[in-house]
Protein backbone atom coordinates (compact mmCIF):
# COMPACT_ATOMS: atom_id res chain seq x y z
CA UNK A 1 0.00 0.00 0.00
CA UNK A 2 1.06 3.46 -0.83
CA UNK A 3 0.47 7.36 -0.12
CA UNK A 4 1.85 10.62 -1.03
CA UNK A 5 1.37 13.51 0.69
CA UNK A 6 2.36 17.24 0.04
CA UNK A 7 3.22 18.95 3.85
CA UNK A 8 3.38 22.35 3.15
CA UNK A 9 5.59 22.50 0.17
CA UNK A 10 6.75 25.65 -1.47
CA UNK A 11 8.41 26.54 -4.68
CA UNK A 12 8.93 29.43 -6.52
CA UNK A 13 10.49 29.79 -10.28
CA UNK A 14 12.12 33.47 -9.88
CA UNK A 15 10.14 35.79 -8.21
CA UNK A 16 7.03 33.78 -9.13
CA UNK A 17 5.21 31.67 -6.40
CA UNK A 18 4.30 28.40 -8.13
CA UNK A 19 2.99 26.62 -5.05
CA UNK A 20 2.29 28.13 -1.82
CA UNK A 21 2.41 26.19 1.75
CA UNK A 22 -0.02 23.38 -0.07
CA UNK A 23 -0.90 20.61 2.14
CA UNK A 24 -2.03 17.18 0.14
CA UNK A 25 -2.79 13.74 0.66
CA UNK A 26 -3.84 10.94 -1.40
CA UNK A 27 -4.00 7.63 0.66
CA UNK A 28 -4.41 3.80 -0.83
CA UNK A 29 -7.36 3.02 -2.81
CA UNK A 30 -8.03 6.67 -3.62
CA UNK A 31 -8.29 8.65 -6.35
CA UNK A 32 -7.97 12.12 -5.16
CA UNK A 33 -8.10 15.15 -8.31
CA UNK A 34 -6.34 18.47 -8.61
CA UNK A 35 -8.12 20.83 -10.83
CA UNK A 36 -7.01 24.37 -11.61
CA UNK A 37 -6.94 27.11 -14.21
CA UNK A 38 -3.75 26.63 -16.66
CA UNK A 39 -0.57 27.58 -14.42
CA UNK A 40 -2.50 26.92 -10.83
CA UNK A 41 0.47 25.18 -9.47
CA UNK A 42 -0.90 21.35 -10.41
CA UNK A 43 2.22 20.59 -12.75
CA UNK A 44 4.78 21.87 -10.15
CA UNK A 45 3.42 20.58 -7.64
CA UNK A 46 3.25 16.82 -9.27
CA UNK A 47 6.95 17.65 -10.03
CA UNK A 48 7.84 18.11 -6.64
CA UNK A 49 6.10 14.94 -5.34
CA UNK A 50 7.71 13.10 -7.82
CA UNK A 51 11.51 14.58 -7.17
CA UNK A 52 11.54 16.52 -10.43
CA UNK A 53 12.05 19.51 -8.72
CA UNK A 54 12.75 20.36 -5.46
CA UNK A 55 11.03 22.42 -3.00
CA UNK A 56 11.94 25.58 -1.40
CA UNK A 57 10.20 24.76 1.90
CA UNK A 58 7.80 21.92 2.98
CA UNK A 59 8.07 18.18 2.02
CA UNK A 60 7.05 15.76 -0.26
CA UNK A 61 6.32 12.54 1.64
CA UNK A 62 6.14 8.78 0.13
CA UNK A 63 4.81 6.77 2.48
CA UNK A 64 5.81 8.70 5.30
CA UNK A 65 9.73 9.51 4.09
CA UNK A 66 11.07 12.16 2.31
CA UNK A 67 10.92 11.80 -1.27
CA UNK A 68 14.34 13.06 -2.07
CA UNK A 69 15.65 9.81 0.30
CA UNK A 70 13.14 7.28 -1.91
CA UNK A 71 14.58 3.76 -2.30
CA UNK A 72 14.57 2.35 -5.90
CA UNK A 73 12.18 -0.44 -4.05
CA UNK A 74 9.69 2.59 -3.76
CA UNK A 75 10.34 3.95 -7.13
CA UNK A 76 9.45 0.59 -8.29
CA UNK A 77 5.73 0.91 -7.26
CA UNK A 78 5.68 4.39 -8.34
CA UNK A 79 4.01 5.25 -12.13
CA UNK A 80 3.80 8.65 -13.74
CA UNK A 81 3.02 10.59 -16.66
CA UNK A 82 3.23 14.33 -16.29
CA UNK A 83 3.50 16.32 -18.95
CA UNK A 84 5.04 14.61 -21.96
CA UNK A 85 4.61 10.82 -22.36
CA UNK A 86 7.24 8.55 -22.30
CA UNK A 87 7.95 7.56 -25.69
CA UNK A 88 11.49 7.96 -28.20
CA UNK A 89 10.39 8.30 -31.23
CA UNK A 90 13.15 6.50 -33.09
CA UNK A 91 11.29 2.85 -31.17
CA UNK A 92 8.49 0.81 -32.13
CA UNK A 93 6.00 0.87 -30.05
CA UNK A 94 6.44 -2.50 -28.64
CA UNK A 95 10.26 -1.36 -28.16
CA UNK A 96 9.39 1.47 -25.77
CA UNK A 97 7.32 -0.28 -23.66
CA UNK A 98 9.82 -3.01 -23.09
CA UNK A 99 12.28 -0.08 -22.33
CA UNK A 100 9.88 1.92 -20.31
CA UNK A 101 9.31 -1.73 -18.80
CA UNK A 102 12.91 -2.57 -17.39
CA UNK A 103 13.74 1.12 -16.41
CA UNK A 104 10.67 0.06 -13.86
CA UNK A 105 12.30 -3.11 -12.10
CA UNK A 106 10.79 -5.58 -14.33
CA UNK A 107 12.19 -8.58 -14.32
CA UNK A 108 13.36 -10.40 -17.97
CA UNK A 109 11.75 -13.19 -17.10
CA UNK A 110 7.91 -11.15 -16.92
CA UNK A 111 8.82 -8.37 -19.69
CA UNK A 112 7.44 -10.89 -22.45
CA UNK A 113 3.70 -11.35 -20.36
CA UNK A 114 4.04 -7.85 -18.62
CA UNK A 115 4.34 -5.92 -21.95
CA UNK A 116 1.54 -7.78 -24.17
CA UNK A 117 -0.65 -7.48 -21.12
CA UNK A 118 -0.50 -3.28 -21.13
CA UNK A 119 -0.31 -3.04 -24.51
CA UNK A 120 -3.37 -4.94 -24.93
CA UNK A 121 -5.06 -3.22 -21.70
CA UNK A 122 -4.22 0.48 -23.96
CA UNK A 123 -5.10 -1.27 -27.29
CA UNK A 124 -2.28 -0.35 -29.13
CA UNK A 125 -1.43 -4.06 -30.64
CA UNK A 126 -2.34 -3.18 -34.23
CA UNK A 127 0.50 -0.58 -33.96
CA UNK A 128 2.66 -2.12 -32.09
CA UNK A 129 5.52 -2.28 -34.21
CA UNK A 130 4.85 1.14 -35.96
CA UNK A 131 7.54 3.56 -34.66
CA UNK A 132 6.53 6.02 -32.30
CA UNK A 133 6.96 9.37 -34.22
CA UNK A 134 4.48 7.91 -36.68
CA UNK A 135 1.52 7.60 -34.21
CA UNK A 136 -1.36 10.13 -33.63
CA UNK A 137 -1.22 12.06 -30.71
CA UNK A 138 -3.93 9.86 -29.02
CA UNK A 139 -2.11 7.16 -29.61
CA UNK A 140 1.47 8.43 -28.29
CA UNK A 141 -1.16 9.71 -25.40
CA UNK A 142 -2.30 6.02 -24.97
CA UNK A 143 1.71 4.48 -25.48
CA UNK A 144 2.66 7.08 -22.94
CA UNK A 145 0.33 5.93 -20.22
CA UNK A 146 1.40 2.31 -21.25
CA UNK A 147 4.72 2.76 -20.35
CA UNK A 148 3.81 4.59 -17.09
CA UNK A 149 1.52 1.76 -15.74
CA UNK A 150 3.38 -0.99 -17.41
CA UNK A 151 5.03 -2.24 -13.96
CA UNK A 152 1.34 -2.03 -12.28
CA UNK A 153 2.31 0.69 -9.77
CA UNK A 154 0.80 0.84 -6.33
CA UNK A 155 1.16 4.97 -6.38
CA UNK A 156 -0.34 6.88 -9.73
CA UNK A 157 0.32 10.21 -10.60
CA UNK A 158 -1.19 11.28 -14.13
CA UNK A 159 -1.05 14.93 -15.78
CA UNK A 160 -4.06 15.77 -17.82
CA UNK A 161 -4.21 12.42 -18.46
CA UNK A 162 -7.34 12.06 -21.13
CA UNK A 163 -5.50 15.03 -23.28
CA UNK A 164 -5.39 14.01 -26.84
CA UNK A 165 -7.49 10.75 -26.57
CA UNK A 166 -10.38 9.69 -28.29
CA UNK A 167 -13.56 8.93 -26.12
CA UNK A 168 -12.87 5.76 -26.15
CA UNK A 169 -9.92 6.44 -24.78
CA UNK A 170 -10.91 8.74 -22.20
CA UNK A 171 -13.34 5.68 -20.82
CA UNK A 172 -10.60 3.56 -20.84
CA UNK A 173 -8.19 6.06 -18.87
CA UNK A 174 -11.23 6.13 -16.22
CA UNK A 175 -11.93 2.49 -16.49
CA UNK A 176 -8.30 2.21 -15.57
CA UNK A 177 -8.00 4.36 -12.22
CA UNK A 178 -11.45 3.08 -11.50
CA UNK A 179 -9.47 -0.29 -11.17
CA UNK A 180 -6.14 0.38 -9.98
CA UNK A 181 -7.74 1.98 -7.33
CA UNK A 182 -10.25 -0.66 -6.13
CA UNK A 183 -6.87 -2.48 -6.64
CA UNK A 184 -5.66 -0.53 -3.62
CA UNK A 185 -3.63 2.07 -5.57
CA UNK A 186 -3.28 5.99 -4.29
CA UNK A 187 -4.44 7.58 -7.32
CA UNK A 188 -3.68 11.90 -8.08
CA UNK A 189 -4.63 12.60 -11.38
CA UNK A 190 -5.31 16.31 -12.63
CA UNK A 191 -7.73 17.36 -15.44
CA UNK A 192 -9.62 20.51 -17.15
CA UNK A 193 -12.50 18.42 -17.53
CA UNK A 194 -14.80 18.90 -14.11
CA UNK A 195 -17.29 16.35 -15.81
CA UNK A 196 -14.85 13.54 -16.53
CA UNK A 197 -12.89 13.82 -12.94
CA UNK A 198 -16.75 13.79 -11.84
CA UNK A 199 -17.10 10.80 -12.98
CA UNK A 200 -14.16 8.62 -11.04
CA UNK A 201 -12.90 10.75 -8.33
CA UNK A 202 -13.12 10.41 -4.73
CA UNK A 203 -11.97 13.74 -4.03
CA UNK A 204 -12.04 16.72 -5.85
CA UNK A 205 -9.00 19.84 -4.46
CA UNK A 206 -8.81 22.96 -6.30
CA UNK A 207 -5.68 25.08 -6.69
CA UNK A 208 -5.72 28.15 -7.39
CA UNK A 209 -2.06 30.90 -7.59
CA UNK A 210 -0.10 27.61 -5.79
CA UNK A 211 -2.79 26.57 -2.81
CA UNK A 212 -5.56 24.18 -2.20
CA UNK A 213 -8.38 27.05 -2.25
CA UNK A 214 -11.10 24.36 -1.37
CA UNK A 215 -13.06 21.09 -2.28
CA UNK A 216 -15.12 19.90 -4.91
CA UNK A 217 -18.06 17.67 -4.38
CA UNK A 218 -17.69 14.97 -7.25
CA UNK A 219 -21.16 13.40 -6.72
CA UNK A 220 -22.49 17.15 -6.37
CA UNK A 221 -24.47 19.12 -8.66
CA UNK A 222 -23.08 22.07 -11.36
CA UNK A 223 -19.03 21.41 -10.77
CA UNK A 224 -18.32 23.88 -12.84
CA UNK A 225 -19.84 26.74 -10.75
CA UNK A 226 -18.51 25.99 -7.65
CA UNK A 227 -15.23 25.86 -9.21
CA UNK A 228 -15.60 29.11 -10.54
CA UNK A 229 -16.92 30.38 -7.01
CA UNK A 230 -14.35 29.02 -5.24
CA UNK A 231 -11.68 30.93 -8.13
CA UNK A 232 -13.86 33.92 -7.87
CA UNK A 233 -13.72 33.73 -3.97
CA UNK A 234 -10.11 33.44 -3.19
CA UNK A 235 -9.28 36.59 -5.90
CA UNK A 236 -11.49 38.56 -4.13
CA UNK A 237 -9.76 37.63 -0.94
CA UNK A 238 -6.41 38.08 -2.62
CA UNK A 239 -7.78 41.41 -3.32
CA UNK A 240 -8.80 42.02 0.28
CA UNK A 241 -5.23 41.32 1.23
CA UNK A 242 -4.49 37.78 1.85
CA UNK A 243 -5.65 34.40 1.02
CA UNK A 244 -7.78 32.68 4.21
CA UNK A 245 -8.02 29.72 2.44
CA UNK B 1 23.05 -1.30 -14.88
CA UNK B 2 22.13 -3.92 -17.61
CA UNK B 3 18.50 -2.69 -17.57
CA UNK B 4 19.62 0.63 -18.57
CA UNK B 5 22.78 -0.36 -20.26
CA UNK B 6 20.40 -2.58 -22.55
CA UNK B 7 17.38 0.15 -23.27
CA UNK B 8 20.57 2.91 -24.23
CA UNK B 9 22.11 0.33 -26.58
CA UNK B 10 18.41 0.22 -28.12
CA UNK B 11 18.56 3.59 -28.41
CA UNK B 12 21.25 3.91 -29.85
CA UNK B 13 20.89 1.16 -32.77
CA UNK B 14 17.73 2.42 -33.66
CA UNK B 15 19.36 5.83 -34.03
CA UNK B 16 19.42 7.32 -37.25
CA UNK B 17 22.33 9.78 -36.11
CA UNK B 18 24.66 7.01 -34.82
CA UNK B 19 23.88 5.37 -38.27
CA UNK B 20 24.89 8.36 -40.36
CA UNK B 21 28.08 9.26 -38.46
CA UNK B 22 29.34 5.39 -38.51
CA UNK B 23 28.66 5.28 -42.22
CA UNK B 24 30.51 8.94 -42.71
CA UNK B 25 33.61 7.94 -40.20
CA UNK B 26 34.32 4.53 -41.17
CA UNK B 27 33.87 4.95 -44.56
CA UNK B 28 34.81 8.65 -45.28
CA UNK B 29 38.57 9.43 -43.53
CA UNK B 30 40.18 5.95 -44.78
CA UNK B 31 38.40 6.99 -48.49
CA UNK B 32 39.17 10.51 -48.75
CA UNK B 33 42.65 9.82 -46.95
CA UNK B 34 43.99 7.13 -49.90
CA UNK B 35 42.41 9.14 -52.16
CA UNK B 36 45.28 11.79 -51.23
CA UNK B 37 47.50 9.83 -51.02
CA UNK B 38 46.54 8.77 -54.41
CA UNK B 39 46.95 11.62 -55.56
CA UNK B 40 51.18 11.90 -53.63
CA UNK B 41 51.84 8.65 -55.18
CA UNK B 42 51.04 9.48 -58.80
CA UNK B 43 52.91 11.68 -60.59
CA UNK B 44 50.85 14.61 -61.01
CA UNK B 45 52.32 18.37 -59.87
CA UNK B 46 48.97 19.71 -59.86
CA UNK B 47 47.93 22.48 -57.24
CA UNK B 48 46.24 19.50 -54.95
CA UNK B 49 49.25 17.50 -55.26
CA UNK B 50 51.29 20.37 -54.45
CA UNK B 51 48.95 20.98 -51.34
CA UNK B 52 48.87 17.68 -50.11
CA UNK B 53 52.56 17.04 -50.22
CA UNK B 54 52.86 19.68 -47.78
CA UNK B 55 50.64 17.88 -45.90
CA UNK B 56 52.30 14.25 -45.58
CA UNK B 57 56.08 13.20 -45.06
CA UNK B 58 57.25 9.74 -46.42
CA UNK B 59 55.38 7.02 -49.15
CA UNK B 60 53.11 4.43 -48.98
CA UNK B 61 51.82 3.34 -45.75
CA UNK B 62 53.79 5.98 -43.94
CA UNK B 63 51.95 8.82 -45.82
CA UNK B 64 48.38 7.25 -45.70
CA UNK B 65 48.89 6.91 -41.75
CA UNK B 66 50.21 10.41 -41.31
CA UNK B 67 46.86 11.67 -43.18
CA UNK B 68 44.60 9.09 -41.50
CA UNK B 69 46.36 10.96 -38.16
CA UNK B 70 45.14 14.38 -39.41
CA UNK B 71 42.18 13.41 -39.93
CA UNK B 72 41.00 11.14 -37.75
CA UNK B 73 41.81 13.39 -34.58
CA UNK B 74 39.14 16.08 -36.13
CA UNK B 75 36.94 13.96 -37.90
CA UNK B 76 36.10 11.35 -34.82
CA UNK B 77 35.78 14.50 -32.08
CA UNK B 78 33.43 15.99 -34.15
CA UNK B 79 31.44 12.75 -35.16
CA UNK B 80 31.62 10.82 -32.20
CA UNK B 81 30.92 14.07 -30.14
CA UNK B 82 27.76 14.77 -32.52
CA UNK B 83 26.23 11.26 -31.13
CA UNK B 84 27.43 11.92 -27.91
CA UNK B 85 25.89 15.14 -28.01
CA UNK B 86 22.61 13.80 -29.52
CA UNK B 87 22.53 10.79 -26.54
CA UNK B 88 22.76 13.43 -23.84
CA UNK B 89 20.89 16.14 -25.65
CA UNK B 90 17.90 14.57 -27.27
CA UNK B 91 16.47 13.69 -23.81
CA UNK B 92 15.98 17.33 -23.30
CA UNK B 93 14.92 18.22 -26.81
CA UNK B 94 12.44 15.70 -27.36
CA UNK B 95 11.33 16.86 -23.62
CA UNK B 96 11.96 12.56 -22.77
CA UNK B 97 13.57 13.65 -19.58
CA UNK B 98 10.93 14.00 -17.32
CA UNK B 99 9.79 10.10 -17.85
CA UNK B 100 13.48 9.78 -16.70
CA UNK B 101 12.87 10.70 -12.86
CA UNK B 102 10.95 8.68 -9.95
CA UNK B 103 12.40 5.75 -11.27
CA UNK B 104 14.08 1.82 -9.94
CA UNK B 105 16.91 2.80 -12.55
CA UNK B 106 18.11 6.03 -10.78
CA UNK B 107 19.13 9.38 -13.59
CA UNK B 108 23.08 8.80 -12.51
CA UNK B 109 22.88 5.42 -13.58
CA UNK B 110 21.31 5.38 -16.94
CA UNK B 111 23.60 8.47 -17.67
CA UNK B 112 26.10 5.73 -17.06
CA UNK B 113 24.63 3.36 -19.41
CA UNK B 114 24.50 6.28 -22.17
CA UNK B 115 28.69 6.83 -21.53
CA UNK B 116 29.26 3.26 -21.73
CA UNK B 117 27.35 2.04 -24.72
CA UNK B 118 28.58 5.09 -26.54
CA UNK B 119 31.83 4.45 -25.51
CA UNK B 120 31.70 1.18 -26.68
CA UNK B 121 30.53 2.85 -29.95
CA UNK B 122 33.33 4.65 -30.48
CA UNK B 123 35.93 1.86 -30.21
CA UNK B 124 33.85 -0.16 -32.79
CA UNK B 125 34.07 3.32 -35.22
CA UNK B 126 37.29 3.63 -34.30
CA UNK B 127 39.01 0.14 -34.97
CA UNK B 128 36.66 0.11 -38.23
CA UNK B 129 38.36 3.17 -39.41
CA UNK B 130 41.44 1.76 -39.05
CA UNK B 131 40.39 -1.83 -40.27
CA UNK B 132 38.81 0.10 -43.58
CA UNK B 133 41.95 1.84 -43.91
CA UNK B 134 44.29 -1.24 -44.32
CA UNK B 135 41.33 -2.59 -46.53
CA UNK B 136 42.02 0.46 -48.73
CA UNK B 137 45.92 0.27 -48.09
CA UNK B 138 46.16 -3.63 -49.40
CA UNK B 139 43.92 -3.10 -52.42
CA UNK B 140 45.50 0.13 -53.58
CA UNK B 141 49.46 -1.56 -53.29
CA UNK B 142 50.67 0.72 -50.74
CA UNK B 143 53.79 -1.28 -50.35
CA UNK B 144 54.50 -4.28 -47.98
CA UNK B 145 52.48 -4.65 -44.98
CA UNK B 146 55.81 -4.84 -42.37
CA UNK B 147 56.09 -3.80 -38.63
CA UNK B 148 56.80 -0.74 -39.51
CA UNK B 149 53.43 -0.47 -41.40
CA UNK B 150 51.74 -2.47 -38.35
CA UNK B 151 53.10 0.44 -36.18
CA UNK B 152 51.96 3.73 -37.70
CA UNK B 153 48.27 2.54 -38.22
CA UNK B 154 48.79 1.10 -34.30
CA UNK B 155 49.37 5.00 -33.42
CA UNK B 156 46.39 5.61 -35.91
CA UNK B 157 44.29 3.63 -33.66
CA UNK B 158 45.82 5.24 -30.32
CA UNK B 159 44.95 8.57 -31.70
CA UNK B 160 41.39 7.79 -33.05
CA UNK B 161 40.71 5.76 -28.93
CA UNK B 162 42.25 9.66 -27.50
CA UNK B 163 40.09 11.39 -29.77
CA UNK B 164 36.81 9.66 -29.29
CA UNK B 165 37.23 8.99 -25.16
CA UNK B 166 37.91 13.05 -25.59
CA UNK B 167 34.56 13.47 -27.37
CA UNK B 168 32.94 11.89 -24.83
CA UNK B 169 33.68 15.25 -22.50
CA UNK B 170 30.32 16.94 -24.47
CA UNK B 171 28.21 14.92 -22.55
CA UNK B 172 28.48 17.54 -19.68
CA UNK B 173 27.69 20.52 -21.60
CA UNK B 174 25.10 18.70 -23.72
CA UNK B 175 23.44 17.86 -20.01
CA UNK B 176 24.14 20.91 -18.24
CA UNK B 177 22.88 23.15 -21.39
CA UNK B 178 19.90 20.64 -21.69
CA UNK B 179 20.19 20.41 -25.34
CA UNK B 180 21.96 20.22 -28.81
CA UNK B 181 23.36 23.63 -28.78
CA UNK B 182 25.24 24.61 -25.79
CA UNK B 183 27.22 21.64 -26.64
CA UNK B 184 27.98 22.47 -30.60
CA UNK B 185 29.31 25.60 -29.10
CA UNK B 186 31.28 23.64 -26.73
CA UNK B 187 32.78 21.56 -29.64
CA UNK B 188 33.60 24.77 -32.00
CA UNK B 189 35.13 26.10 -29.03
CA UNK B 190 37.61 23.41 -28.15
CA UNK B 191 38.31 22.88 -31.82
CA UNK B 192 39.45 26.55 -31.79
CA UNK B 193 41.04 26.74 -28.75
CA UNK B 194 43.04 23.03 -29.79
CA UNK B 195 43.99 25.05 -32.65
CA UNK B 196 44.92 28.01 -30.41
CA UNK B 197 47.13 26.01 -28.32
CA UNK B 198 49.05 24.43 -31.19
CA UNK B 199 50.04 27.45 -32.68
CA UNK B 200 51.42 29.07 -29.39
CA UNK B 201 53.27 26.02 -29.01
CA UNK B 202 51.53 24.64 -26.04
CA UNK B 203 49.58 21.90 -27.47
CA UNK B 204 51.34 19.40 -26.06
CA UNK B 205 49.90 20.82 -22.41
CA UNK B 206 46.43 20.97 -24.04
CA UNK B 207 44.46 17.53 -23.44
CA UNK B 208 42.50 18.21 -26.53
CA UNK B 209 45.12 19.17 -28.81
CA UNK B 210 47.85 16.19 -27.39
CA UNK B 211 46.68 13.45 -29.45
CA UNK B 212 47.03 15.01 -32.84
CA UNK B 213 50.10 16.68 -31.93
CA UNK B 214 51.60 13.62 -30.79
CA UNK B 215 50.56 11.29 -33.85
CA UNK B 216 51.17 14.20 -36.64
CA UNK B 217 54.36 15.11 -35.11
CA UNK B 218 55.32 11.84 -34.77
CA UNK B 219 56.50 12.33 -31.62
CA UNK B 220 59.61 14.02 -32.65
CA UNK B 221 61.15 17.62 -32.83
CA UNK B 222 59.86 20.62 -31.21
CA UNK B 223 56.17 19.01 -30.77
CA UNK B 224 57.38 16.10 -28.08
CA UNK B 225 54.60 14.94 -26.55
CA UNK B 226 55.33 13.53 -22.55
CA UNK B 227 53.19 10.38 -21.58
CA UNK B 228 51.66 12.20 -18.94
CA UNK B 229 51.28 15.07 -21.06
CA UNK B 230 49.27 12.13 -23.56
CA UNK B 231 47.46 10.74 -20.36
CA UNK B 232 45.59 13.96 -19.78
CA UNK B 233 43.64 13.09 -22.56
CA UNK B 234 41.86 9.47 -20.84
CA UNK B 235 41.81 11.61 -17.37
CA UNK B 236 40.00 14.52 -18.24
CA UNK B 237 37.40 12.33 -19.95
CA UNK B 238 37.58 10.09 -17.03
CA UNK B 239 36.50 13.70 -14.74
CA UNK B 240 33.91 14.21 -17.96
CA UNK B 241 32.20 10.65 -17.12
CA UNK B 242 32.11 11.67 -13.37
CA UNK B 243 31.14 15.13 -13.32
CA UNK B 244 28.23 14.25 -16.19
CA UNK B 245 26.94 11.46 -14.05
CA UNK B 246 27.01 13.32 -10.76
CA UNK B 247 25.12 16.45 -12.47
CA UNK B 248 22.82 13.71 -13.95
CA UNK B 249 22.34 12.15 -10.42
CA UNK B 250 21.40 15.47 -8.69
CA UNK B 251 19.64 17.87 -11.28
CA UNK B 252 16.05 19.02 -11.46
CA UNK B 253 13.75 20.11 -13.90
CA UNK B 254 13.72 23.74 -15.16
Amino acid sequence: MMSIMAESITRFYGDDLAVDHLDLEVGPGEIHAIVGLNGAGKTTLMRMLMGMVKPDSGRALLNGLDVAAATPATWADVGHMIETPFGYPELTVIENVRAAARLRGVSAGELPSTTTAVIERFELGRWEDRRARALSMGNRQRLGLACALVHRPRLIILDEPSNSLDPAGVVLVRDLMRHEADAGAAVLVSSHHLDELARVAHRVSVIHRGRVIGAIDPDGIDMERNFFELVHGAEVGLRKGGFDA
Amino acid sequence: MRDALSVEFLKLRRSPVAWTASLLLVVLIPALCFALVSVVEGSGDGLLAEKVRALVSGTGWVAFSGLLDQFAASALFVGVGIVVIWCFGREFSDRTVGSLFALPTSRGIIAGAKLIVVAGWSVFVSTMVVVVAFGFGLAGDLGPLDSAAIEEMAGVLTVALLTSLLASTLALPASIGRGYLPAIGAMVLILMTAQMAVLFEAGAWYPFAAPGLWAVSGNQGDFLVTLPQLASAPVLALIGAGLTVRWWQSFELV
